[in-house]
């Protein structure tokens, strides 16, 4: 769009112009010379002064004055009386001479001037007009990769220079050793120019920009609240020549500095977004985890005491509820362990699914046997049809579904109530199996969330883990099935699982 | 078993059944009378209608944290609160002593421990600790003549080492946080004194522990505080 060459606007004036102002005088006043005696003197010099006002349009300031002068001579040496003289013959004529060579200096000074603000405008213009480009593209760059390869892009199509940019590490007050941006402009004699130059910066004092080996100028990226890093730019010819171009150069500075602040600040913020929440994860496992491990153990440390005492121990009756408690205690240990070890094979993705046939109505079965121990005051209520399909799954893994859900329900739903458990295939190919308690149900804001790793329903008893629904769903899930959990009309919650039907 | 014993009423608000039933069982064997509550609502009302002597209050309740049922309580009654959590974090423990806990047991626990701390928690609640003479161990203080005893030999005290050892004998059994020693003494906030409390306290040891290094008098509870442990009279 600009090329280098814009930059080069001055009063510069070359040979060239100088030529070209000889030769448009020369060749006006030979062409009027013929004429002069039918259109006047007057007109000539009228004439000449037009040749110089059209010369005033293209050239600089100095040609322009020497055809000034040129063109005073030319009018009183050719076409004055005397002719071929510069003398004068009346003083009327030299005030003439002297007030034509006034008009042309006042003229091209005039337009010259007219000219120049015109270019200053016109730089100007272009210059927002890059700055403009250059925000916008930089505004649009969304990490701090795109935001360096932005900027590199810009300095070279403008400055035509290579940059290397050095940031602040994090967590230190130094510069990092890996730049961003043309590696080729990158080596450790650099480095420690630029880091000396961000120390300077960062303590406020001068550090402006510095030269290192090879001609890299080093300039330090402000934010406004800190030293972000240090830019480095190969620059062949020195700094940017020309106040102009010197400041459209350091706005370039500004804006690459502050747009890097802002990419640091947000992924700076969105780090501690990540770290916080496994913060609060870690803290929800080790809460939950702990309360759950410390309970039982707490149990069977209190039933160690008083076993130990012989005034408890000698009674039969308090000996066996002693045992009972330490038993239903491991067994409590136990299952944790069994969570946390499913729940990390989960996790780790080793979970190998041994697929076999298996009727769901003998899974039930099962686990009702398995779990009778725990049921206490709870009632079941099985209801499966006599001919259901089998499905293919780990026989082990649904089990554990079952076992799981379960033990959910008893959890939270008062002793006494009943649990139903309701096999169907009310969809060809499909089998789904429906676990509806009586409890208070799950507040509906809450069901999605069922299912969430280490996630319990605030307000809900304590104790355990908040695994123990997650890794149901990870095994139906395993499995192609699917589960969903709702909350029945008439209070209760209502988890129900599909499979997939084998023929 | 003398037949005319008191006892005492211990109500047990901790929603796992187990542990209340274990504890029911330690507790009634040594001759207490156990009440139980399974939420902070069911406490509460076991509060008014038993008027336990001592509760044993675990922090995680399901309806309401324990931490407020402890203030709700501390609004009308003084009776001796023991927190018995599993939640080893000092920070609760702090926050339950402050807000009125009398002491606090971590589970697990051991059984002995627990019923010591029921005893001084009874014992401080009916007053029963104002002899003249506090004796733990081989440690002996007259208050009256302010005379303090190591293995019968007389100590000197410091007045600021001395009014220390007095509000732990006043606390006997107790533990005491640093906040609120730090307020007994200098009616200032810990964070202000933790470093000369520490002098304080190290001081003391020096002249009321067998063992300076390892203390058996005045022990320091974890992150928490000091506690002042009753021990056998040494012979």
């Amino acid at each position: 769009m600009f090329g280098t060459n814009f930059w080069k606007y001055s009063s510069r004036s070359d040979l060239r112009e100088y030529i070209i102002a000889f030769v448009a005088i020369g060749l006006t006043a030979g062409i009027c010379h013929p004429l002069s005696h039918v259109i006047g003197t007057v007109s000539v010099g009228l004439i000449l002064l037009m040749a110089v006002a059209v010369l005033a349009l293209f050239l600089g300031r100095w040609p322009l004055l020497f055809a000034a002068i040129l063109n005073a001579l030319v009018w009183d040496y050719f076409f004055q009386k005397p002719l071929f003289n510069l003398g004068v013959v009346q003083i009327e004529d030299l005030f003439a001479n002297i007030a034509d060579l006034l008009v042309t200096v006042v003229l091209v000074i005039l337009i010259t001037r007219i000219r120049q603000s015109q270019t200053v405008l016109q730089n100007s213009q272009e210059r927002l007009t890059i700055l403009y480009n250059f925000l916008e593209s930089m505004n649009d760059a969304k990490s701090i990769s795109e935001v360096m390869q932005v900027a590199g892009e810009n300095l070279k199509k403008h400055f035509g220079q290579e940059a290397v940019i050095y940031l602040k590490n994090k967590n230190s007050h130094s510069l990092s050793a890996v730049p961003y941006g043309n590696d080729s402009l990158h080596h450790t004699t650099g480095l420690k120019v630029a880091e000396i130059l961000f120390l300077e910066a960062s303590t406020g004092r001068t550090g402006e920009t510095k030269t290192g080996p090879d001609g890299i100028s080093y300039f330090p990226l402000l934010d406004p609240r800190e030293t972000i890093g240090i830019i480095g730019i190969k620059l062949d010819t020195g700094l940017p020549s020309g106040k102009d171009k010197m400041m459209l150069f350091k706005s370039f500075i500004t804006i690459i500095a502050s747009t890097l602040g802002r990419e640091i600040s947000i992924e700076t913020a969105m780090e501690k977004g990540l770290l916080d929440h496994s913060e609060k994860l870690f803290q929800a496992v080790l809460s939950s985890v702990s309360h759950e491990l410390r309970t039982p153990i707490a149990i069977i440390s209190a039933a160690v005491d008083n076993l130990n005492d012989e005034r408890t121990s000698s009674e039969p009756e308090k000996r066996k509820q002693i045992c009972n408690e330490l038993e239903s205690a491991s067994i409590r240990l136990n299952n944790l362990v069994e969570n946390i070890l499913d729940m990390s094979r989960i996790e780790s993705g080793l979970l190998k699914l041994n697929l076999q046939y298996c009727d769901m109505a003998d899974l039930v079965g099962l686990v009702v046997k398995d779990m009778k121990g725990e049921l206490n005051d709870h009632r079941l209520n099985i209801k499966m049809p006599e001919s259901l399909p089998l499905i293919k799954a780990d026989m082990s893994l649904i089990r554990q579904v079952l076992i799981n859900i379960l033990r959910n329900a008893l959890m939270y739903t008062p002793q006494g109530t009943g649990i139903e458990i309701t096999a169907a295939n009310e969809q060809a190919e499909m089998v789904s199996l429906t676990i509806r308690d009586h409890g208070p149900g799950v507040p509906e804001e809450h069901l999605e969330h069922l299912f969430e790793k280490f996630y319990r329903v605030p307000g809900s008893r304590s104790g355990g883990t908040g695994l123990g629904l997650a890794i149901v769903r990870a095994f139906v899930e395993a499995h192609g099935g699917f589960i969903c959990a709702s909350n029945d009309v008439l209070g209760g919650l209502i988890i129900k699982l599909t499979f997939k039907a084998e023929k | 078993m003398e037949k005319n014993k008191i006892k005492y009423k211990v109500l047990i608000i901790d929603d796992e059944a187990q542990i209340r039933r274990m504890l029911k069982m330690t507790l009634e064997i040594n001759e207490y009378k156990v009440f139980e509550a399974s939420t902070a609502k069911e406490g509460m009302m076991a509060v008014t209608m038993n008027h336990p002597d001592v509760i044993l209050l675990d922090l995680g309740l399901p309806d309401e944290s324990g931490l407020v049922l402890l203030g709700r309580l501390r609004e009308w009654s003084a009776v001796p609160i023991i927190v018995l959590t599993v939640q080893d974090s000092e920070s609760v423990m702090i926050e339950a002593l402050d807000s009125g806990a009398d002491d606090y047991v971590t589970k697990p626990f051991n059984a002995g421990e627990l019923l010591a701390r029921i005893r001084v928690a009874i014992r401080h609640s009916l007053r029963m600790d104002e002899s003249p003479i506090f004796r733990s161990g081989s440690l002996e203080v007259d208050i009256n003549s302010r005379v303090t005893r190591l293995n019968k030999e007389e100590v000197k005290l410091t007045a600021t080492e001395y009014s220390l050892l007095l509000i732990f004998i006043r606390n006997a059994g107790k533990v005491l946080t640093h906040s609120y020693i730090s307020r007994e003494i200098w009616s200032a906030p810990y964070a202000d004194n933790a470093q000369i409390l520490r002098v304080h306290i190290a001081q003391l040891r020096k002249k009321i522990e067998n063992d300076p290094s390892v203390p058996e008098v005045l022990i320091t509870e974890p992150g928490v505080g000091y506690r002042l442990k009753i021990l056998p009279v040494a012979e």
